[in-house]
């Protein structure tokens, strides 16, 4: 992954797009739909944890710090590159937005 | 036996939105009057009722009827689907789709697509099994939507009137565009059963029937959907794949009744507001919209269940299925074609049964 790229994500802060259907099948996975374009995507506990920190107020870096303390990680670049490309995923399919940083200010 | 673990709810939920029908072809289930009774919810009714959709994380939802154009407020109905995040698809006849509902319809964003009643190639056909004037609307209604790109698909409803026009038919919807056809004979349900003596095919119409898919599927395929006599076909080929060639079954969880599922994904609402367990099965009320929720009739309506538990019956231990030699290969297929045929729930569906076609496959066989 392009370091830099990735890097100018690391302060981006992500919303759940309202739109969401989030079908909760057991304790360990959770089923999200987008019924705007049909999309499914199924999260296991870490991709739910994430999901749920995607709240509009805490940007990436901070989601994985947090993600990081809990788990108790040794290899941070590979957090950072796990969560940018699944961040990249959901954002691709509409199941979250980025904060417009130029309204925001 | 297997054991399955139940979704939260139901992904998809099949409405019947209306009895109401401007046509009366013999064949529809609703063409009888113990299934036509009582009154369509009101627009405020089904509103309500697809919020409580939302709340259990409904998915999608299919329109069906009667016809649910022959409601004014149906688009106004289809809104209220959208406000609550969900997608639909529709059932209809086609004769009252404008310019106007294609555009609503594409433009609502969450449109999975439509399937078109179309039974013949030409008005005389048409018109004799659904009314005067039924031919020329449809058609409009389906131009209309091909013309916008719509998602659409046809379905043709065989029965003894149109059996020799339904070769002329595909191949008139795919001149015009069609690229997904579904040809079913017509199911001995409501209206059907009514009139299942003058409809239900012979069996050298239903064999001919079949031939001729068959090979229409060979020279076109991937329009035909995976249904009715192709599908009959395919699954007995597998079968025959199996006892000539020692292959494996293609089906999953052969030798019990596991062939429908649809008890484990789908709930039915009809058109007065019942749940069943599918339209197939609508003289089983489990409850109602405004007096029982969802979820509870979901999680605990013992008709439900007991459909589910169907998947731990050996149909080697059914009553039609006794001293059948090809229950290792069967599924036992659809449970409402089985009680509809049988009026047994555990009984496997006659309509699709290795055993009928034993002396044809045997002759393979030897």
């Amino acid at each position: 992954m392009d370091r830099l790229l990735a890097s100018s994500k690391l302060w981006v802060i992500y919303h759940q797009n309202p739109n969401i259907v989030i079908r909760e099948e057991d304790k360990e996975a959770v089923l999200l739909f987008n019924p705007d374009n049909a999309d499914v995507k199924v999260l296991n506990t870490t991709g739910k944890m994430i999901w749920e920190l995607y709240d509009g107020q805490r940007s990436l870096s901070e989601i994985i710090h947090i993600l990081s303390e809990d788990f108790d990680v040794q290899d941070s670049d590979r957090v950072v590159e796990d969560v940018v490309v699944f961040t990249d995923t959901l954002m691709d399919a509409n199941f979250i937005y980025a904060s417009d940083l130029n309204k925001d200010q | 036996m297997y054991t399955h673990q139940l979704i939260s709810s139901p992904k998809k939920v099949d409405i019947m939105i209306t009895n109401r029908c401007n046509l009366s072809c013999n064949y529809c289930s609703y063409n009888d009057k113990s299934i036509r009774s009582g009154t369509d919810l009101s627009t405020a009714e089904w509103q309500s009722f697809f919020a409580e959709l939302e709340d259990c994380k409904v998915m999608s939802v299919i329109l069906t009827g009667g016809e649910p154009f022959a409601r004014n407020d149906i688009l106004a109905l289809i809104d209220s689907v959208v406000v609550h995040k969900m997608r639909f698809y529709i059932f209809s006849n086609g004769t009252f789709i404008t310019k106007d509902i294609v555009n609503y319809l594409v433009g609502s964003k969450r449109f999975d697509g439509i399937l078109i009643s179309l039974d013949g190639s030409n008005a005389d056909v048409q018109d004799q099994i659904s009314g005067k004037g039924a031919f020329r609307l449809a058609l409009q209604g389906l131009n209309y939507l091909l013309e916008f790109g719509a998602p659409v698909a046809v379905r043709i409803t065989v029965v003894r009137r149109n059996v020799a026009d339904v070769i002329n038919n595909c191949n008139m919807l795919m001149g015009l565009g069609v690229k997904s056809i579904e040809v079913v004979e017509a199911y001995p349900f409501g209206g059907g059963k009514k009139n299942y003596d003058q409809i239900k095919l012979t069996e050298i119409q239903h064999q001919r029937l079949e031939d001729e898919i068959v090979e229409f599927d060979k020279i076109n395929p991937g329009i035909l959907m995976d249904s009715g006599p192709l599908k009959a076909h395919r699954i007995r080929q597998t079968a025959l794949d199996s006892i000539v060639g020692g292959m494996p079954p293609a089906l999953s969880e052969t030798g019990y009744l596991s062939g429908c599922r649809c008890s484990y994904r789908n709930l039915t609402v009809t058109h007065d507001g019942y749940f069943i367990p599918c339209m197939y099965l609508s003289g089983f009320k489990l409850g109602r919209i405004g007096e029982d929720s969802l979820l509870h009739i979901w999680k605990n309506s013992p008709m439900l269940n007991k459909l589910r538990s169907r998947r731990e019956v050996r149909l080697s231990d059914t009553v039609f299925c006794k001293d059948c030699n090809f229950t290792d290969l069967c599924t036992g297929n659809c449970a409402g074609l089985a009680y509809a045929i049988t009026g047994d729930i555990d009984s496997a569906d006659p309509s699709t049964c290795y055993r009928s076609y034993y002396d044809g496959i045997k002759q393979y066989v030897h």
